[in-house]
């Protein structure tokens, strides 16, 4: 009896390929991902003339009063928009999964809706609600909107779906079982809501406060347009590197604004890991009708959504209207973006090309860099190599990762020169933007699959393409759906990656609201951040309609299984 | 203390050779003269921990061998180390007299059932069946007749169309077990099959999987945490601990003659009675005596083993050799009454004793009543006192 | 750090890429002229020129100038259109420019063009300061009519101004360099300071100022009289006022980028801007144009304001327009929209 010393390794053509398929994916996300970050590194220790100086720029940075200040305001922000959204998502949250209150759909769907409109929507719909000539400009008290208070609200209404989301599943997977043992033991209704509910919901409402935390700090389009004369660091970012061309000042400035989204990002990982899955025992919580908690949690509800859909109507109302505020006659003429100064309809149809490449060039890369990641029984350091870098999109901020493509890309010596300017560097650069929740998304629908059905199809002798085309693709089907159908609304809607890499040819929708802003066109701004809106509300509706009779008609195996 | 199964005289099935039913064979016997599946000294290592350790078999052509074992104890390890999905660490594996330790899963010969069966919700029966068959590029009507022939074998002919939803548990099961047959394997590995399905179900199964290994004379390795299941299907058994094998045997060996403390505990339900030999070579229980057949010095702490069902009773109080006792417990367990029996003799000891149901009602038994509990010499099994595996 | 293989690979790539490219020159224009206007432009000179299509790149003066500077080493554009003539120079001395004599230059006023023969470049139309005031807004707040720029530091005016950062708009750096021509460097920055005071926002763009006095967010736009004049024209209720003490004002003009692989097309343009016929349309905007004698008043521009043109020194301002930007960063930056 001889043994085979060392490890056996496996060896067959099938696995050529899908390791070949795993070097290409770490190739990839190395260079829309690694080397540009790197690039923004090197060219924040490096001075003009591209000789290494250390942490001099910081020193720099440090140096100039304004630019500190904005480091201030922009956590001052931050934080208020994290506290008022936390608590006003939770109560929201709480009203929609604990409590009988009528028409949660309709509150849902209302909450819900900001996702689908581009940040700069909020701050234009502001100017209408509380500039000098707003509708209800005396409830600031004279304040100015332009500012803390225009930032703050704007970032409040957009970052608002994002803690609710992470909040509603925090509150969703209740232990009923716990609620009947606390009513059972004759407790209070508050004391069962501070002992049971708030210690199970903890980790949703520090993630949904580190979420809300980082979007607000890293967002770009609401103090550009509502933030008048004060400077927070995701517009001293664009000030520097647009305004003033100045990259290296604009790199230090994207680190500065990179480091807290980092730490943000790593804290809620590591609360994440701790997070304990619900026992299989669980059973679901069925709120009961309590007139005294239902009632005001109602009129909670209820004048969250009215705000939420004031500002929404706002910035329809504004982009209907002729001459804001002197000739009130309601008109299409500002959505003639060609006559617009900054806007074109040239930049619908860009944005709605980018949509659409970004859906299906993100759903096909994510899902199959996923697949690799997770069905291939080979090079597990390296499948945990991508893992990591799929989740590193999440923590850079999309202004970061714009001018980190600003200066790898537009390098001389770079053989992918070519692609700056093109559709192609904004379609790589926005799926590379969004990689983590489609990864992450894509991760998950695959570990529900069972995880022996690559072992049976290697007993079959099958190919591994094989078995992806036939079963894995089939039951992955709705995931994939709803991948794509991220990547187009987040395509549609972002601004910040995207600011710094569009040509003439390729300006996008969302980047000729910020021009047609800058340029005072409001009323502009309003219609194509209305136009980008209901495109997405549109294609959003027709997609839930499509999927559900395609997904009929395509794999009736699902309704067999529902039986 | 692992046995080479080589030393036990070699098994063959009776009906080994019947051909099978149908036009076209499933598999052509050939005659045993070595072993089908050898393993030599695998070993299995997830960073510092051992799953398997160092562990040799061999299966002979045929046979139907269960890897009885808690969870944990290194079954599933090996097993997937046999299909090529974790490579072993070290050691070999011959399928047919071929070295296959270095090859992939897709480039050996076996068939799988998974106790999930992970069948493909997304196809229908017929094209789970077909899934292996439709890549060897075979004409489609030569698919279709070895899927009916398949879904004949396992008596699902009628549900052909039906998707895997639609089934009830056993008869996903069979699907499963039709598709793992289909390339005509010449090694079928049951992972777990049975233990996702009612009892009653699962007792049928057994005798069915039993009978279509025996038609198809295919040599079945399975995995099972279940001694029953192992009992009435295996023609040997593996017992593993801690990733070591305990004893290899056929089922009565296994049950009647455990080679160690581990395997009585295991198999059955077992006495365990701290014990010390006396001077003329019995064992002695506080102030009891056993006859039994020990050799060892006088003083010698061992430890008895002795099935619940070899404790006899009577209500004789007064027979000879016997342990006066008193019913302490009663669980009913259908057929028979489990009792747990004690006296002041055998100090904080009980003895569990198992009492057909019909004679616990014609003696009126209750709590408290006093009987004698005697024991046969042979029923006793004798392992050193903290032996290996206990 | 890019081996030849990857260079082979993504050469590959970009060849789909460019398949989809056609047979017409593309000339890639930088402009800062009004984006409302640039329509008209690019379909006036592509009637003419069939075989060349413009490709706009517009931002406001200071953004494209910065984007110039940045793009120094390997220049993107092939041609500067209707950027301050401030700007050229600065670009020019930089030797920036491909010199160029385009047909007909000779029938424009020589102080609109770069001195040197061949010129590096040359001017169109003057674009000059103004005031749009709010009457509307004004006579809610009893706020009097301004006439000088003077008036504008009026405490009455506190927080009612909005003026451009010249730093991104070339409007608001004609009109710091005006007010330093004008009154000297002492004098000029006391006055920014004393109009500072009053300010409540320094806008990116030129012509917000003004479209925020027609949308009532401001009273006071500093901006520019195209700009006013549009604005009126469409009905917002604003008056266009060209202060006393005089008015900045700078040339729109254009130059060839040295090294631009379409120079045949680059030159066409150069002809066709000093035209008559793109004269006269330079014009229906603008009414001080580099060719004389064709000029017709322009509709709600404010009367005499040609009159009221400084004297403007575009040696000096280009010269000093670096060191006038960092010093007006320093003191005022605080209050200065994003960008």
């Amino acid at each position: 009896m001889s043994a085979v010393l060392g490890p056996v390794v496996t060896r067959d053509a099938n696995a050529f390929w899908l390791r070949a398929g795993l070097w290409l994916l770490l190739a990839y996300l190395g260079v829309t991902l690694l080397l540009p970050l790197y690039a923004l590194l090197s060219r924040s220790v490096e001075d003009a003339a591209g000789h290494f100086i250390g942490l001099a720029n910081f020193a720099e940075y440090l140096s100039r009063p304004a630019l500190r200040a904005s480091l201030g305001n922009s956590l001052l922000v931050a934080g208020l928009t994290t506290l008022i959204v936390t608590a006003t998502a939770f109560v929201y949250a709480y009203a929609l999964t604990r409590s009988c209150i009528p028409a949660r759909g309709a509150f849902r769907l209302v909450a819900l809706s900001p996702l689908l409109a581009p940040s700069l929507l909020p701050a234009i719909a502001l100017v209408y609600l509380f500039g000098r000539q707003g509708v209800i400009r005396d409830w600031l008290f004279g304040e100015p909107i332009y500012g803390p208070i225009g930032i703050v609200i704007g970032s409040c209404f957009w970052t608002f779906p994002h803690a609710l989301t992470i909040l509603l599943i925090a509150l969703a997977g209740a232990d009923g079982r716990l609620y009947e043992a606390a009513t059972a033991l004759g407790s209070s209704h508050w004391r069962t809501f501070r002992t049971v509910t708030l210690p199970g919901a903890k980790y949703g409402l520090i993630s949904a406060a580190l979420v809300t935390f980082t979007l607000t700090l890293t967002d770009f389009g609401v103090p550009k347009v509502i933030g008048g004369d004060y400077p927070v660091l995701a517009t001293d970012v664009y000030k520097q590197v647009v305004g003033q061309q100045n990259f290296r000042m604009g790199a230090v400035v994207a680190i500065v604004l990179l480091l807290p989204a980092l730490a943000a990002f790593i804290l809620e990982r590591r609360i994440g890991r701790h997070h304990s899955a619900l026992s299989s025992r669980a059973q679901p919580y069925l709120p009961t009708p309590r007139p005294a908690r239902d009632w005001p949690l109602f009129a909670c509800c209820s004048l969250l959504a009215v705000a939420l859909l004031g500002i929404l109507g706002m910035a329809v109302y504004a982009s209907l209207v002729r001459l804001w505020p002197y000739d009130l006659t309601l008109t299409l003429a500002n959505y003639n973006f060609d006559l617009r100064d900054g806007g074109s309809w040239l930049a619908y149809r860009n944005s709605l090309w980018l949509a659409t490449l970004t859906a299906l060039a993100g759903t096909t890369l994510v899902f199959l860099g996923a697949w690799l990641c997770e069905k291939v029984p080979a090079l597990p350091w390296l499948r945990g190599l991508i893992h990591m870098l799929a989740l590193l999109p999440m923590a850079v901020p999309g202004l970061v990762l714009g001018i980190a493509y600003i200066l790898f890309f537009n390098h001389p010596g770079n053989p992918l020169h070519g692609l700056y300017g093109t559709l192609a560097i904004l379609v790589i650069a926005t799926v590379a933007h969004f990689y983590t929740v489609g990864h992450l998304g894509a991760v998950t629908a695959l570990r529900q699959l069972d995880p022996e059905y690559e072992a049976v199809g290697a007993s079959l002798r099958t190919p591994a393409w094989r078995l992806l085309g036939r079963v894995t693709l089939p039951l992955c089907l709705p995931a994939l759906l709803d991948l794509a159908m991220y990547f187009f609304v987040n395509a549609l809607t972002t601004v910040s990656a995207v600011v710094f890499l569009y040509s003439p040819d390729t300006v996008l929708a969302a980047v000729a609201i910020l021009n047609m802003d800058d340029a005072g066109d409001v009323a502009g701004a309003a219609a194509m951040a209305v136009m980008i809106f209901l495109t997405a509300a549109m294609v959003r509706t027709l997609y839930a309609q499509l999927s559900a009779r395609l997904l009929r008609r395509l794999q009736p195996w699902r309704a067999g299984s529902r039986a | 203390m692992p046995m080479s199964a080589t030393e036990l005289p070699p098994h063959a099935p009776s009906d080994t050779h019947d051909a099978p039913r149908g036009p076209h064979p499933l598999r052509a016997p050939v005659a045993a003269a070595t072993p089908y599946l050898r393993l030599h000294n695998l070993s299995k290592r997830f960073g510092s921990s051992v799953a398997v350790d160092d562990v040799s078999l061999d299966i002979e052509r045929g046979e139907f061998v269960c890897i009885l074992g808690p969870s944990g104890c290194g079954k599933t390890t090996l097993l997937r180390a046999i299909c090529g999905l974790d490579p072993q660490s070290f050691g070999r594996i011959e399928q047919d007299g071929r070295d296959i330790s270095q090859l992939p899963p897709a480039a050996r010969d076996f068939g799988i059932v998974f106790q999930s069966y992970a069948l493909f919700p997304n196809l229908t029966v017929a094209q789970n069946v077909a899934f292996g068959l439709e890549n060897r590029r075979q004409p489609r009507a030569a698919v279709r007749s070895r899927v009916a022939e398949l879904l004949e074998l396992v008596g699902l002919q009628a549900l052909a169309g039906r998707f895997p939803s639609e089934l009830s548990g056993g008869q996903q099961q069979r699907v499963a077990l039709a598709r793992a047959l289909a390339l005509a394997p010449g090694l079928l590995l049951l992972d777990e099959p049975l233990s996702a399905l009612d009892a009653r179900v699962r007792v049928h199964l057994r005798h069915e999987i039993r009978a279509l290994q025996r038609r198809l004379g295919l040599t079945t390795l399975m995995i099972t945490h279940d001694q029953e299941e192992a009992i009435t299907m295996a023609d040997r058994i593996v017992v593993m601990n801690r990733g070591r094998i305990e004893q290899i045997g056929t089922p009565e060996a296994i049950y009647c003659e455990p080679a160690t403390p581990f395997v009585a505990g295991f198999v059955g339900t077992m006495n365990f009675i701290d014990a010390e030999v006396d001077a003329i070579g019995r064992a002695r229980i506080g102030e009891v005596a056993l006859d039994c057949t020990v050799e060892a010095f006088p003083g010698t702490p061992v430890r008895l083993a002795v099935r619940p069902e070899d404790v006899l009773l009577s209500t004789d109080e007064d027979a000879l050799h016997g342990i006066a006792v008193e019913v302490r417990a009663l669980e009913f367990l259908g057929p028979v009454l489990r009792l747990t029996l004690g006296d002041a003799a055998l100090g904080a000891r009980v003895l569990y004793a198992d009492l057909p149901a019909a004679q616990a009602r014609q003696w009126g038994l209750s709590l408290g009543v006093r009987l004698m509990a005697t024991i046969e010499p042979t029923a006793i099994r004798v392992f050193p006192h903290d032996g290996a595996g206990a | 750090m890019f081996p030849s293989r990857i260079k082979l690979i993504t050469a590959l790539l970009l060849a789909g890429f460019a398949a989809g490219a056609h047979a017409k020159t593309e000339l890639l224009v930088y402009t800062a002229v009004e984006a409302d206007e640039l329509a008209k432009f690019k379909a006036a000179f592509e009637a003419d020129n069939p075989d060349i299509e413009i490709k706009w790149v517009r931002d406001s003066t200071g953004i494209i100038t910065a984007k110039l500077l940045a793009e120094k080493a390997a220049p993107q554009a092939d041609v500067v259109w209707g950027l301050a003539a401030t700007s050229l120079l600065a670009l020019a001395k930089e030797g920036y420019f491909q010199p160029y004599a385009p047909k007909g230059l000779d029938a424009l006023t020589p102080a609109y063009r770069d001195s040197e023969n061949p010129p590096r470049w040359i001017g169109q139309r003057a674009w000059i300061a103004s005031l749009c005031f709010n009457t509307a807004e004004a006579a809610k707040l009893n706020l009097p009519k301004p006439s000088s720029w003077a008036d504008l530091t009026k405490p009455v005016y506190k927080g009612h101004v909005v003026m451009p950062n010249p730093a991104s708009s070339g409007t608001g750096f004609l009109d710091v360099s005006s007010w330093l021509q004008m009154w000297g460097e002492a004098k000029g920055w006391a006055y920014m300071d004393a109009l500072h005071e009053n300010i409540a926002q320094y806008t990116h763009s030129g012509s917000k100022p003004c479209k925020m006095a027609a949308a009532g967010e401001t009273v006071i736009g500093v901006s520019f009289a195209y700009r006013g004049a549009k604005e009126k024209t469409k009905g917002a209720p604003i008056e266009v006022i060209a202060p006393s003490e005089g008015v900045g004002w700078d040339l729109e003009s254009f130059g060839i980028v040295k090294g631009t692989s379409k120079l045949e097309a680059a030159k066409a343009l150069a002809d066709w801007s000093v035209s008559r016929k793109a004269n006269e349309m330079y014009n229906e905007e603008y009414a001080v144009v580099a060719m004389p004698g064709i000029a017709k008043p322009v509709p709600n521009f404010p009367a005499g304001i040609i009159d009221k043109m400084i004297k403007n020194d575009f040696a000096w301002a280009a010269e000093h327009r670096e060191a006038i930007l960092g010093e007006w960063s320093k003191r005022y930056d605080g209050k200065s929209e994003a960008k």
